[in-house]
């Protein structure tokens, strides 16, 4: 009986407009508010210099890898609450795409020139994979990545887009050593609110 | 029955406003991205190199070896080593042949030094044929320095030969040819 009340009173609040009568006046109260959003994405290496309307990509390439420069990537966020999050990286080491058991290891990440030092111990469930994934990760892969806390960071009122250089260097030693061929690491990137 | 119908009503009302309130404060997580950090490392061929019998790597791939007659002896040998080693980083393994062409050690036409080479090696993957050349199997991938073998340069005099006094010059070369 009461489930029959509630329903014929949430219907009777949605009909209530259009039963006013001809001749009456009705009022509606608009209530509205802007929904918090909060995005993230690569730039790619074309945008760089673009100051507005790059758009953000969930998937890049970054070439020359292996060079003593490294691999940069261009990281932004964009948001317009002031929320804490926490940015996670893992980083696969370099192998080849053939069956060779070649490798080579990563000497460093760095976020806007500061070097970070892997965390170990540290259990973290990943966002969901991004549907056009660049390359996949095996079991043996997983036990090869590095984990690291990249950005840890509050989000400030008023501003609205924070962005971040990420350069990865490949161990030069391993380098000089390592089998002619072609070499790929996979970086993903995770975000965790702290809140 | 009106005070039930004005109590559920805030209860609805507050319900709605409740999830209102949730929905907004909440942030939707982005998903994860993937960058694919990218290169390769070319093929480098064969570069043979001269290991000095100090056991350093030559530079310029030059080696100049003295060979020291002894004047107070009617019949003597003296020798000298040259080591090889090899680099390359191969996409798969090739086989060559390093071969050696040999003046001996000579002051004039009539003033030659009788000189010879030996070859030998501990490279499991070089074999020595007809005692004057190296056949090799150069592995594929990184090889740095690896050690061919090396070659025994003798240089004799039977008592019988008479040498004129003076500055005697020889010289070697080393060939490589692979087979792919």
């Amino acid at each position: 009986m009461r489930r029959f009340i509630l329903m014929v009173m949430a219907c009777a609040v949605v009909l209530m407009p259009l039963c006013a009568d001809d001749g009456q006046v009705a009022f509606a109260d608009v209530q509205s508010s802007v929904t918090g959003y909060l995005l993230h994405g690569f730039l790619d290496e074309k945008d760089k210099n673009l100051t507005d309307g790059a758009e953000l990509k969930n998937s890049v390439i970054a070439d020359d890898a292996l060079s003593q420069k490294g691999a940069t990537l261009t990281y932004i966020i964009k948001t317009n609450k002031d929320t804490p999050l926490v940015i996670y990286a893992n980083v696969t080491p370099f192998k080849q795409d053939a069956s060779t058991t070649a490798k080579i290891a990563i000497a460093s990440v760095a976020v806007d020139g500061v070097t970070l030092t892997p965390i170990t111990g540290l259990e973290f469930l990943p966002n969901e994979q991004p549907s056009d994934s660049t390359g996949e990760v095996s079991n043996e892969d997983v036990t090869d990545t590095q984990k690291y806390e990249l950005i840890d960071f509050q989000a400030e009122s008023g501003k609205n887009e924070y962005d971040y250089t990420i350069n990865v260097k490949a161990n030069q030693n391993d380098v000089a050593e390592a089998p002619a061929g072609h070499y790929i690491s996979s970086f993903t990137l995770s975000m965790a609110s702290k809140s | 029955m009106s005070r039930h119908i004005s109590r559920l009503l805030s209860i609805l009302c507050a319900l709605l406003f409740a999830t209102g309130v949730a929905c907004a404060a909440s942030l939707v997580v982005p998903t994860a991205l993937k960058a694919s950090l990218e290169d390769t490392i070319g093929q480098q061929e064969v570069n043979i190199q001269l290991i000095g019998e100090d056991g350093k790597l030559a530079e310029n791939n030059v080696i100049t070896l003295e060979f020291q007659f002894p004047t107070d002896k009617e019949e003597w040998s003296v020798s000298h080593t040259v080591g090889f080693a090899y680099s390359s980083n191969l996409l798969k393994e090739k086989s060559g042949v390093l071969s050696f062409d040999i003046t001996p050690l000579q002051y004039d036409a009539d003033n030659v030094v009788d000189t010879q080479v030996s070859l030998d090696t501990n490279n499991s993957n070089v074999s020595i044929s007809e005692g004057k050349q190296f056949n090799v199997l150069f592995s594929s991938g990184f090889s740095g320095d690896v050690p061919l073998g090396y070659i025994t340069i003798t240089a004799s005099k039977p008592a019988s030969q008479k040498l004129a006094a003076g500055e005697y010059s020889g010289s070697i070369s080393v060939n490589l040819t692979s087979s792919n």
